[in-house]
């Protein structure tokens, strides 16, 4: 393949962007560790459910949709995770979170690619519908995890790099492959891109569209198990906190790597930029108050980046 | 000849509301022939193929392929059996090169599902080398032209080893060097024993390529004979049918001064050096098959479109139009060929749409005078004998021809001096039409000048003062209705000049 300047810049400029932004922060706070290793690695933590959430959803929007039933059934499966944990093991009670949560995937599919649904406000219902049953069981009260050895797990370290961290590293990569080297992503993105063109040729578009959803409903189960253990139970509305910094990920995300595109790379990078600067604006003591009004400004960016580089980029025009 | 019946369409009917596209049309392909299909605008060629490729299910008839009903078939089970359409639409995936593209539909796969683009690529090579000398498959779609594109989705359809290849006028985007390739190519298909059905508006293509043609006309087959045994007349007779008389004959003799004067438009490849003018009080159609680029001209003239080169001047001033506000100001009307998706606001009520261009004059620092815009709304459906509950129905509720009478009635309560209108009847039925044609000469007596874009012969002879005969963006000749007959203006429209000769037998 040719690299020109240009398209060097379109690729890699956001990312070359954002590197300078952090070592600036940096230095301008000399005296906090942001970019100590042990920092880091706090991070990484706290950057792996909104990877995981951002991951589910990049999937849903490259064949086209947008799947927000997370920002419901995120809390939702983490209070559900801690209940289970008083009659199950931890890894039973994972699997039971993660196997629930695909049934809510297969219902966002039958909804948006079987009944041809908008995804927008069916899955804006399932994230309601979800946030009343889960107030609903708890009476809108926090659910703590008492089990020492449950908690253990999210502080757990393999060669210094927290367990959290490790589970999304595997995770992505195999959300990585399938994108970028399956026949099934290679398809979801025909889809995206251009479902007649996906039609005529004989792809089953339902079928890959409602697979998209479900395995987007995997990262958010799995990312359902993480956050309680990260966070010590399960919180109403923690789906909230993640909302508009997961479709900022997946915006900023479409420009780096493949310009225009919501793409895994971009996605990641962008996911764990986010929490880097999260993470900042809690270090240099920004009151938390202004958390939404700083995660506004970081979407309206993310959307204006992705705009304006997009519009630059050649559309095919027949 | 005893070859083997490999399609067989039986009493296909298939309607579209109230319209009757197809009724009761038998189809039967031979085993390893080049059958065309030919036929006017809607005489439901495309519909056919649709049906016959699943993409549309009829509403009567069966269609067996080698002995088989294939009825209940999806689409992809269709293709999967091995008859591949080429449509009309590039479907094209900028993002990926051109191999991927060609592979699109059944990408390689080794195990785990994971991609194997690399096993593919031979495969896709050899089926873009038979269309192209000079496309690589590892180059990126992305900015190819539409000749390419076109190229691309026949490797496309090349790859999935037809059995039955259905091409919907091929050529039409493709220069005359390509097509000379695709000639060669369906030579060497027919040699593989690949039944090709293949639809055009170019007759010498179809004598030149086809061992058997279908006439339709109408939603109805008129006949399917060799075309060794019909000549290029009689086909063009058979597809026009019956004699039709003139449908408007009252018209001003005089006519006003040059109102439009186009000259050495050029845009892209859509329209070459064009160069005509249109008086005050007179209609001039622009008559050409799909993609003659009459659309394109239209646009121009409207400022949607800008050209490469050339002037549009338009009334006393000489106004330059650089875009649609500034046609609108000049006095310019235009209704586009796709009525639904560009020329009405289909959730709107019908009294919405109809002032809809001229809302300023019924508007007051930008609040609406309902009185004074429901006045005008009544008005024009009387006018226009819209067939419509009241003026406050939806306009998606209207049947086609009384939405095409509120795309022309939106213009008429402005003032406006220029209509551009581009397939107006299309779809449309006979009813209607009828009233459109009567409307249509009732505005050129009121001095209007009008460029009428249209496909439909029998409509061009029978409105139209003169005749602008479009071939491939080039206006070809010039005929006026009175001196001419319909097989000389089907023969030029399909750029079959009236002095080629036809190789026959």
């Amino acid at each position: 393949m040719k690299f020109r300047a240009g398209d060097l810049l379109a690729r890699f400029g956001t990312v070359a962007v954002l590197l300078l932004f952090i070592i600036v922060m940096q230095l301008i706070f000399l005296d906090l560790p942001l970019l100590s290793w042990s920092n880091l690695m706090n991070i990484a933590t706290q950057a792996t459910v909104l990877s995981l959430v951002s991951i589910g959803l990049s999937i849903v929007m490259m064949c086209g949709e947008i799947d927000l039933s997370y920002v419901g059934s995120l809390g939702l499966l983490g209070t559900v995770f801690v209940l289970l944990l008083n009659f199950v093991n931890g890894l039973t009670a994972a699997l039971i979170v993660i196997g629930i949560s695909l049934i809510f995937g297969i219902l966002n599919g039958l909804f948006v690619s079987k009944w041809k649904y908008s995804s927008l406000l069916s899955t804006l219902s399932m994230m309601f519908i979800m946030m009343g049953v889960h107030r609903g069981l708890t009476n809108g009260r926090a659910v703590w995890i008492d089990s020492q050895e449950v908690l253990g797990i999210a502080t757990m370290q393999i060669l210094g790099v927290p367990f959290p961290a490790i589970i999304l590293i595997i995770s992505f990569l195999i959300y990585f492959i399938i994108i970028d080297y399956s026949n099934a992503g290679f398809k979801l993105k025909v889809i995206g891109e251009n479902i007649e063109a996906a039609k005529e040729v004989g792809i089953k578009t339902m079928r890959i569209k409602w697979m998209g959803f479900i395995f987007a409903s995997l990262c958010f189960g799995i990312a359902g198990v993480i956050e309680p253990l990260r966070s010590s139970g399960g919180v109403i509305d923690s789906g909230w906190a993640l909302f508009v910094p997961s479709l900022a990920a997946c915006f900023l995300g479409t420009t780096m790597f493949e310009p225009g595109r919501v793409n895994p790379l971009g996605t990641l990078i962008s996911a764990l930029f986010l929490s880097l600067i999260i993470n900042f604006l809690t270090q240099i003591g920004i009151v938390y108050y202004f958390i939404n009004l700083v995660q506004g400004f970081l979407l309206l960016t993310a959307v204006s980046l992705s705009s304006i580089k997009n519009r630059s980029i050649k559309q095919i025009k027949l | 000849m005893s070859k083997s019946c490999i399609l067989d369409m039986k009493q296909i009917e298939k309607r579209f509301g109230g319209v009757n596209a197809l009724r009761g049309v038998d189809l039967q392909i031979f085993e390893g022939e080049v059958h065309g299909i030919v036929g006017e605008n809607g005489a439901g060629k495309s519909t056919l193929m649709k049906i016959l490729g699943r993409q549309m299910k009829e509403n009567k008839g069966s269609i067996s392929f080698k002995g088989e009903l294939i009825n209940d078939l999806s689409p992809w089970e269709v293709q999967s059996h091995g008859i591949v359409t080429v449509h009309q639409d590039l479907n094209i995936i900028g993002s990926i090169n051109i191999g991927q593209n060609i592979l699109l539909g059944n990408p390689p796969t080794k195990s785990l599902g994971l991609l194997n683009w690399k096993a593919g690529y031979p495969k896709a090579k050899k089926a873009l080398e038979l269309v192209s000398n000079s496309l690589n498959i590892e180059h990126s779609a992305g900015d190819l032209s539409a000749a390419q594109c076109q190229l691309v989705i026949l490797a496309r359809a090349l790859v999935q080893n037809p059995q039955v290849l259905i091409l919907d006028e091929p050529t039409a985007r493709l220069g005359l060097e390509e097509t000379e390739q695709l000639f060669g190519l369906l030579k060497i298909l027919k040699q593989k024993k690949v039944t090709i059905i293949y639809i055009s508006h170019r007759l010498e293509e179809i004598y030149k390529v086809c061992d058997r043609v279908t006439v339709l006309r109408d939603g109805l087959k008129v006949l399917t004979a060799d075309i060794s045994e019909i000549p290029k007349e009689e086909l063009v007779r058979q597809m026009i049918g019956r004699k039709i008389e003139q449908l408007v004959t009252k018209r001003k003799a005089e006519k006003g001064p040059k109102v439009v004067e186009v000259r050495n438009l050029t845009y892209g490849a859509a329209v070459k050096n064009l160069s005509f003018s249109v008086k005050a009080g007179e209609l001039v159609g622009l008559v050409g098959a799909v993609g003659a680029g009459k659309s394109e001209v239209l646009q121009l003239l409207f400022g949607a479109e800008h050209p490469n080169r050339g002037e549009i001047l338009i009334g006393s001033e000489n106004k330059f139009i650089r875009n649609p506000s500034d046609a609108l100001q000049a006095g310019i009307a235009y209704v586009p060929e796709n009525r639904s998706d560009e020329g009405l606001v289909l959730d709107f009520a019908v009294r919405e749409n109809l002032t809809l261009v001229s809302l300023s004059s019924f508007s007051k620092l930008g609040f609406i005078k309902r009185k004074k815009e429901q006045e005008k709304a009544v008005e024009l459906i009387k006018r226009l004998q819209i067939k419509t509950p009241d003026s406050n129905t939806s306009v998606k509720s209207l049947s086609g021809g009384n939405q095409q009478k509120v795309v022309l009635g939106k213009w008429l309560a402005g003032v406006q001096k220029v209509f551009l209108l581009d397939e107006v009847t299309a779809g449309i039925d006979v009813g209607a039409k009828f009233e459109i044609y009567e409307f249509v000469g009732d505005l050129t007596e009121a001095g209007a000048a009008i460029i009428l874009a249209t496909s439909d012969i029998q409509e061009a002879m029978g409105l139209c003062d003169r005749l602008l005969i479009m071939h491939r963006g080039t206006i070809v000749t010039e005929l006026i209705p009175q001196n001419t007959t319909r097989e000389e203006v089907l023969m030029n429209m399909m750029g079959g000049g009236v002095h080629n000769e036809v190789q026959s037998g």
